[in-house]
């Protein structure tokens, strides 16, 4: 083997060496959502209520220590993608945030002040990804179960499957991939929620009954 | 020592190699808005146009979706090729069966339907109405000031992410054209998933589930990307 061909021996084993070393460490990860400044949604429609939310975690419970998998070309798992809030947290912060940003104000479930009580499970917040030919195809998904309730009489007014997914094309996959799957669909999930036609009736269903007490 | 081949046939293994991988991949869009429309440029809205167009009948994703990369990783394109058309096959067969229950179901007539409606009721636009073509000197000549396309890239069922269920899913691109400058004011990718996760099996007996859980996807897609323009 002539210099040349051993150095690039060389570096070829050091080039393996560095991404299987990405690939099995675990990856953490800072999802978190920030409204938009200055940007309203049709949440702001509504009279202003008092909101309270409540997020239970419904995820598998054979995924609820991490956000995603770290997989090798064949698929299988080497590594966990871990993040440093627990999702129902996420999620709750990101709700609260979208609807503070509307004029709405989230008060405590057990204030008992609550104009409407808006109950989720969260039954999947994850980061994935495909490998193509000439690009990684990352996923991410958040996917939960609402419902929207009087919080006067607990009448439930809507209740659906809700789901935020995000997908992007990219030519090589880090940890800052996964952080940003997993904010694409909380983003998306967000957008879904504040734009979706039955979540806003049953808002304003609540608010007209407000108004009429 | 290295083997001389002529150039032209050089050349021509490489192309093949392109074709085949490029046939192979497909980049998923970035999903998400990609220009945004100003309340200014909202505004000056009056007549709008409503296009719909689908290129592909219903589509059920299930096994393209576990893809494994294994036939790619031990046996190169030939192995990716193999097991892509395997795959592709297996969800074909799903799509005959499933597709004989559709009955009048049109995804680009029902989602039109659904744009004007949810457009007029949110005041969106003033006057809205479906056109069949995309001409725009035409169009503007009727009086429209833009037109509101939507390609569905994809439509059917998709297997739920990290479970065997399947739900009604809507891949489609949207876009705002205004014909005052010919450009694109509005632009959004989005995949659009509706309803509670379900086996295969219950789309397959019960007939009208699958009709009415389109339906309700195309009619609740609507009123979210109404909102979204409304609402940039």
């Amino acid at each position: 083997m002539n210099t040349h061909s051993h150095k690039l021996a060389v570096l070829a084993l050091l080039f393996s060496i560095a991404v299987s070393g990405c690939a099995l460490t675990d990856a953490h990860v800072k999802p978190g959502f920030t409204p938009e400044s200055g940007k309203r949604s049709p949440l702001s429609t509504i009279s202003p209520l008092a909101i309270s939310i409540q997020v239970e975690d419904q995820r598998n419970p054979g995924e609820r220590d991490r956000v995603g998998d770290k997989k090798n070309g064949f698929g299988a798992v080497t590594a966990k993608v871990l993040s440093d809030k627990v999702p129902t947290t996420i999620l709750y912060d990101a709700l609260k945030a979208e609807f503070e940003n509307n004029a709405h104000k989230i008060v405590q479930t057990e204030d008992r002040k609550a104009d409407a009580l808006i109950k989720i499970g969260l039954k999947r917040y994850w980061s994935d990804f495909a490998v193509h030919f000439f690009d990684i195809e990352m996923k991410g998904t958040l996917d939960a179960d609402i419902a929207i309730l009087n919080g006067i009489d607990q009448n439930q007014l809507a209740s659906k499957p809700l789901n935020g997914t995000f997908r992007e094309s990219r030519q090589i996959a880090l940890e800052g991939a996964f952080e940003g799957a997993l904010n694409g669909a909380l983003f998306e999930f967000i957008r879904t929620f504040s734009r979706d036609p039955n979540i806003l009736d049953a808002l304003r269903t609540v608010a007209l009954q407000k108004e009429k007490r | 020592m290295y083997r001389h081949t002529p150039l032209s046939a050089r050349y021509l293994k490489h192309v093949a190699c392109v074709a085949i991988a490029a046939t192979l991949v497909s980049c998923a869009s970035t999903t998400g808005t990609k220009t945004t429309l100003t309340s200014a440029d909202l505004s000056k809205i009056t007549k709008a146009g409503i296009l719909v167009e689908s290129k592909h009948p219903l589509s059920v994703r299930i096994a393209r979706e576990q893809m494994t990369n294994t036939g790619a990783v031990l046996f190169g394109l030939v192995g990716a090729a193999v097991e892509a058309g395997y795959k592709s096959s297996k969800d074909s067969g799903y799509e005959e069966e499933i597709g004989r229950v559709l009955g009048d179901f049109d995804p680009v007539k029902d989602s039109a339907a659904a744009f004007r409606e949810k457009f007029l009721a949110g005041k969106v636009f003033p006057i809205v109405e479906v056109v069949q073509t995309e001409n725009a000197r035409g169009l503007k000549e009727q009086g429209f000031d833009v037109v509101f396309k939507e390609t569905i890239e994809e439509w059917g069922l998709r297997l739920c992410s990290g479970e065997e269920n399947v739900q009604v899913g809507f891949d489609i691109h949207a876009q705002l054209v205004s014909f005052q400058n010919d450009k694109t004011i509005w632009e959004r990718d989005e995949l659009y998933l509706e309803g509670a996760c379900r086996p295969l099996s219950d789309f397959r007996s019960d007939r009208e589930l699958l009709r009415a859980s389109l339906r309700r996807a195309t009619e609740t897609l609507a009123g979210r990307i109404a909102n979204e323009i409304a609402f940039p």
